[in-house]
């Protein structure tokens, strides 16, 4: 049972990476705040999920919060659906390695699109990270403003 | 993802192939219910029921490996970060050029970068 899930043909027909011919989504491209994103694939983050190991692995799988853990990958795209997932890497591995991983093995990024990620993944081509030590919640948000100025006071705008 | 499945909270006691098998079947099953279940409760795939799975939303024609994209050799080297932190920045700066035409437009005062 698990197999089926978790294996062809039920996974890969779930589970589809796009390619550079497929469409934005609507949700995306029919909103005018998102116009800046329009070559923006979906989110990637990694996750620790709990995990049961022998006494002899279990250095390897402890995570930085304590716990004992297998670090997966996930990215999923703006309709909520995953689109790539990576699982079973040591707890102990940080999210920057499991990406790099996985672009060397399996994950292929259509040229110029891109993923948003948070810092732990360092900047490269295929993902958006945002830029450090800077606040991006603005009082606009709350004031329910058309704009959004996620980056806006990190950048030397000229005259 | 962790809220959803019980499963996902606990270390189940199984070998290590099958933990890590387990997000990615529940990863599988979220975007079928997903899929088959967002039009209401009554419209279930037919072909599922009927034993067929549903089609891919990619056919093997799209599948090319130039519409797929390039794996990488390694960590990204110092260009492809430069390059990288370029695009972030054109971003920003034509949301920031957007976003004071747009305050412009409202006679409202544009705050100065931080």
């Amino acid at each position: 049972m698990l197999t089926f899930f978790s294996d062809d043909p039920f996974y890969s027909s779930q589970i589809q990476f796009p390619t550079s011919n497929s469409s934005v989504p609507l949700a995306i491209s029919d909103d005018p705040r998102f116009r800046f994103f329009d070559n923006c694939i979906g989110a990637i983050d990694g996750t620790h999920i709990r995990a049961f190991t022998s006494l002899e692995d279990q250095a390897f799988m402890r995570n930085r919060k304590g716990y004992i853990s297998q670090n997966c990958l996930f990215v999923c795209d703006f309709d909520f659906l995953f689109i790539y997932s990576l699982c079973g890497c040591d707890g102990s591995s940080a999210d920057a390695a499991l990406w790099n991983d996985a672009r060397q093995h399996d994950l292929r990024i259509p040229g110029g699109r891109y993923l948003l990620a948070d810092a732990g993944f360092g900047t490269c081509d295929a993902l958006l990270v945002p830029y450090r030590g800077v606040r991006y919640h603005l009082k606009e948000w709350r004031q329910a403003s058309l704009t959004l100025v996620y980056f806006l006071t990190f950048v030397n705008i000229p005259d | 993802m962790k809220r959803r499945w019980r499963i996902l909270q606990l270390p189940p006691e199984y070998a290590m192939d099958i933990q890590a098998r387990l997000p990615m079947a529940l990863c599988a099953l979220h975007n079928f219910i997903h899929r088959c279940d967002a039009p209401g409760p009554d419209i279930i795939d037919q072909d599922f029921l009927d034993g067929d799975l549903p089609d891919p939303i990619f056919t093997d024609d799209d599948m090319g490996d130039d519409a797929r994209g390039e794996l990488t050799d390694g960590p990204a080297d110092a260009a492809e970060r430069r390059r990288a932190d370029n695009r972030r920045d054109e971003i920003a700066a034509a949301m920031w050029a957007d976003y004071v035409e747009e305050r412009t437009r409202h006679g409202l005062a544009i705050p100065a970068p931080m």
